[in-house]
């Protein structure tokens, strides 16, 4: 259904539902039995002031890769363009993804949905999971409301088949970044002044085939820097410098050999900073320039955007939009959490642990869940003295840490006891929101 | 969710819309909204109603009730083992989109995804569900939409329970409002036999024998246990007892766990059973054993419909019995279910009672669970939704449409020199023929099989695929979409 019919229907319900309500008085009749309760509709998927999102996923770029300060890998280099967009926009200072590889981390990006909401769960070896059609995207509730949809993918497991596409009328995957700016040059100069547009532009830090050496790292990372002011100087040509607003992001960090983890055998299998901290910048309207300490995931932009657009949208969302956080810039934030998947070399069942995460920006509380025996162990970091979380502390009695990290602990233990997926009606008053709709 | 509910809304308002403009000639009295009694026998071939030379059907009360009903006798189900086919059945999905699928394993249904029970919820129907657990548990999310859900890893349905907790429903439940049940039951699955308390718990020696086999067993795994068959293990003997004495079960279900078990036993199958000299004698026992669990069963199903008896009256009740999937006992070397998508583990029973609102009889033509939730629907006046996958299945009674190919899927670990890996199958079949394709993500190729169900029921004889073009318009889509899916596959194994 193309962004036009949408809408279309969407008016043509409020107005047959006006034209029914009358008819029902007009007829007299009282009807013996209930009337079938359709499930409410969306009430308004146009914005009234649409403005474009350049979303640029520097995949696999970690957090204390852009930002010196913070930085215990020594390939950090000057990075201008992210500090340039350092004075522009808010730059978040912890945001984490809510897994540490592409797929299941930008399925919750276009979702904001947790990965055992949104269908992609599992560790890189478990085989697809693809994002079922009943999860609406961003891309589709931005196609909705009249955006041009386009995604511009280096490939792999952000492919067309992987349901991340829904949503998108454009979708391209090639593996040569210049070829791929290229197309979505193309793409954003064929479309109208005056429309607005979704690009989704994806690259990656670890290109097929490439290896993680310092040197090449560093060489890597000034060409993502050099990547994503390119896409920012076709935003603001193609529709104005104050229209759109502009994310940089990376959907997962990535275990360097200078890294705890470094033995483990792929980087998507922990919750660890390195896997899941990642740089998240945005610039526009709304977006004081300054860093925003305050904990927040990447499922939040689906609602941030969502509001800010004034979309009133009856869907199920587990992100929380930065609201907020925007007018507050001492906000704490909100507990976040992260998942992983181990498998056991030795065994043919996929999925053999289960890794939750729920971090602060002071404290980390990690679980590693094992579906053989049904055990689990629990550690806490204290952030600000162990970043690199190699001091495990008991975890225990977690309410010290405030309400919002205990519910969200409480979430994980009980879907542990429980076997159980993370839902949000687990907890009364709990992490997740529930939303109107279902 | 995509904002797809807003065609019914249309749909539901535009009918009433053309009741006004009639003005002096109102709509007839719409027939009240009926009970919806839905019924799901775990494990159930398709072929345990019919007899066999002398033998009788090895299930007369759930005969009875199909001869007595609307019988789609060319249904199949989406997958072949209960996770994906249950979800199948209660959201009108198929596996690709209501996600619940795996080799053996599946996540849980989520939330975004509507299920039957919700959208009867909101039109005013009153939900339950007693169900037997474990991938149709509460934790597997099926329980979305039922105020009323039994059935959970800890606490299982089963049909000699119905004395205490279903009985105990049918006693209170408001009889004001219609009605949605939902009962499901794993009797026939194995170990075949009664499982609580398993058959011959009495039997102090027995239990002893088994309780030293299993304490044997445990001692040879590696630790941590792998999936490879302890050295001096007969596996003939594992299968066996595995799949047929519930008693022998009880005494593996502390640890190693099922599912490591089940591999282990799978392994087996794969590697020895086909040329194992003592598959005939393991065939028999099995099946045997099987069709003992099959009457056990079908003892539970008469009593079952005679506990809901009161609440059921004909006239105002839908009594719909479905078997998720069946049970390979030998085919193809192959005992249990899941993996495979021969007819043995596919073909299912799916027999409606509904006097009044649809014909009874034999049905010929293809349908399948997700056909369930639309036909549920327009019994109960609402639109379907555009986006699910299943049809109704009231055109295809009374003849207004023919059966439509089904799509099935499954995923096969394969134990290779060149690495394991996880195949992925696809099926499309209608009443005359079968067409299966199996993507092997270490090669990246797929190869394709074809089958004249009419003369090759068993599926041995695969015929070149070729054109298919004679084989019906329907057909040949259908294997078009199949084929596109296993591209898709090709992008995921990337």
């Amino acid at each position: 259904m193309n962004a036009s019919s949408t809408s279309r229907t969407s008016r043509v319900v409020v107005l047959v539902t006006i034209l029914g309500v009358g008819w029902t008085g007009g007829c007299g009749g009282k009807d013996p039995e209930p009337a079938p309760v359709a499930p409410v509709a969306p009430t308004n998927v146009r914005p009234k002031t649409p403005r474009s999102l350049v979303v640029v996923d520097l995949s696999g770029v970690r957090y204390d890769e852009v930002v010196p300060a913070a930085g215990t890998v020594p390939a950090v280099s000057k990075l201008p363009g992210f500090r340039a967009l350092e004075r522009q926009g808010a730059f978040f200072t912890q945001a984490v993804a809510s897994a540490g590889w592409d797929a299941p981390s930008i399925a919750g990006l276009f979702s904001g949905l947790s990965p055992e909401q949104c269908t992609v769960q599992g560790s890189v070896h478990d085989g697809p999971r693809t994002m079922i059609p009943a999860i609406e995207t961003l891309a589709e509730m931005l196609k909705d409301g009249g955006y041009a949809t386009g995604a511009f993918t280096a490939g792999g497991r952000v492919h067309r088949h992987s349901g991340l596409q829904q949503g998108f009328t454009t979708w391209e995957e090639t593996p040569d970044d210049a070829v791929r700016l290229e197309k979505a040059s193309r793409w954003m100069r064929a479309l109208a002044n005056d429309a607005p547009r979704f690009l989704f532009f994806h690259a990656l830090a670890t290109p097929e085939g490439a290896s993680n050496d310092a040197t090449k790292r560093a060489a890597r990372l000034q060409e993502l820097d050099t990547l994503h002011q390119s896409l920012r100087a076709l935003a603001d040509a193609t529709r104005g410098k104050d229209d759109a607003w502009f994310v940089v992001l990376s959907d997962h960090g990535d275990v360097l050999s200078n890294d705890r983890e470094g033995g483990l055998d792929a980087g998507d299998t922990g919750t660890l900073d390195a896997q899941i901290r990642v740089p998240l910048v945005v610039v526009g309207p709304g977006f004081k320039s300054g860093a925003f300490d305050a904990s927040v995931s990447l499922l939040d932009v689906v609602p941030t955007i969502r509001d800010l657009l004034g979309l009133d949208r009856k869907t199920l969302i587990e992100g929380r939009a930065w609201t907020p956080i925007l007018g507050a810039p001492t906000s704490p934030g909100r507990p976040a959490l992260s998942m992983a998947w181990r498998r056991a070399k030795t065994s043919t069942n996929p999925m053999r642990q289960r890794v939750v995460s729920v971090r602060t920006r002071e404290t980390k509380f990690t679980a590693e869940f094992d579906l053989g025996n049904g055990n689990w162990t629990e550690s806490i970091f204290d952030l600000r003295s162990d970043p690199g979380e190699a001091n495990a502390l008991p975890a225990g009695d977690v309410t010290r840490f405030g309400d919002d990290f205990a519910r969200a602990v409480e979430l994980v233990r009980k879907s542990f006891r429980e076997g159980k997926a993370l839902r949000n009606d687990d907890v009364a008053g709990g992490y997740f929101i529930r939303e109107a709709g279902k | 969710m995509r904002p797809r509910q807003a065609i019914p809304i249309v749909l539901a308002f535009l009918g009433a819309a053309s009741c006004a403009e009639d003005g002096s000639a109102p709509a007839p009295p719409k027939a009240p909204r009926p009970n919806i009694v839905l019924i799901c026998l775990d494990t159930v071939r398709a072929d345990a109603i019919d007899a066999h030379g002398d033998e009788p059907a090895a299930m007369p009360a759930l005969a009875r009730f199909c001869s007595s009903a609307t019988h789609f006798i060319d249904a199949s189900a989406p997958a072949s083992w209960t996770a994906p086919c249950v979800a199948s059945l209660l959201t009108g999905l198929s596996p690709e989109h209501h996600g619940v699928h795996g080799e053996a394993q599946a996540p849980a249904l989520v939330q975004s995804v509507m299920t039957l029970a919700e959208r009867l919820k909101a039109a005013g129907y009153t939900t339950a569900a007693f169900t037997g657990g474990g991938w149709v548990s509460a934790e597997m999310g099926l329980n979305q939409g039922f105020d009323t859900y039994y059935g959970t890893t800890s606490e299982a349905f089963t049909l000699e329970d119905r004395g205490s907790h279903l009985a105990d429903w049918v006693r209170t439940c408001d009889r004001s409002k219609p009605y949605f049940l939902f009962i499901h039951t794993y009797e026939a699955h194995d170990p075949y036999g009664r499982k609580r308390p398993p058959e011959g718990y009495d039997d102090k020696a027995a239990v002893e024998r088994v309780r030293t086999y299993a304490e044997n067993f445990r001692s040879q795994l590696a630790t941590p246990p792998t999936d490879e068959m302890p050295a001096g293990v007969d596996g003939a003997e594992l299968l066996t007892r595995w799949r047929s004495e519930p008693l022998f079960r009880e005494a593996f279900l502390a640890r190693p766990g099922v599912a490591t078990m089940d591999r282990i036993v799978f392994r087996y199958m794969n590697a020895t059973f086909a040329t194992d000299p003592r598959r005939p004698e393991i065939e028999a026992r099995l099946r045997a054993r099987y069709r003992h669990g099959l009457g056990l069963l079908d003892t539970g199903f008469a009593k079952l419909l005679e506990t809901l008896a009161p609440i059921a009256p004909p006239a105002s009740t839908v009594v719909i019995v479905d078997t998720d999937h069946g049970e390979s006992l030998g085919e193809h070397a192959f005992v249990g279910h899941g993996r495979w998508l021969t007819d043995v583990l596919t073909r299912v029973i799916l027999a409606v009672r509904a006097p009044d609102r649809v014909p009874k009889g034999v049905i010929r033509g293809s349908a399948t669970h997700a056909d369930v939730v639309p036909t549920v629907l327009e019994w109960c006046g609402i639109a379907a939704p555009a986006d699910i996958d299943g049809v109704s299945l009231l055109a295809l009674a009374t003849g207004a449409r023919p059966g439509r190919p089904v799509v099935a899927e499954e995923n096969r670990r394969e134990f290779g020199a060149t690495g394991d890996a996880t195949l992925r199958l696809v099926a499309v079949r209608d009443e005359r023929q079968k067409f299966i394709a199996t993507y092997d993500p270490r090669t990246g190729l797929a190869s394709e099989q074809l089958f004249d169900l009419v003369v090759d029921g068993a599926e041995e004889h695969p015929l070149p695929v070729g054109d298919l073009t004679p084989r019906g318009v329907a057909f040949v889509e259908a294997v078009a979409r199949v084929r596109a899916r296993v591209e898709s596959f090709k992008s995921e194994g990337r």
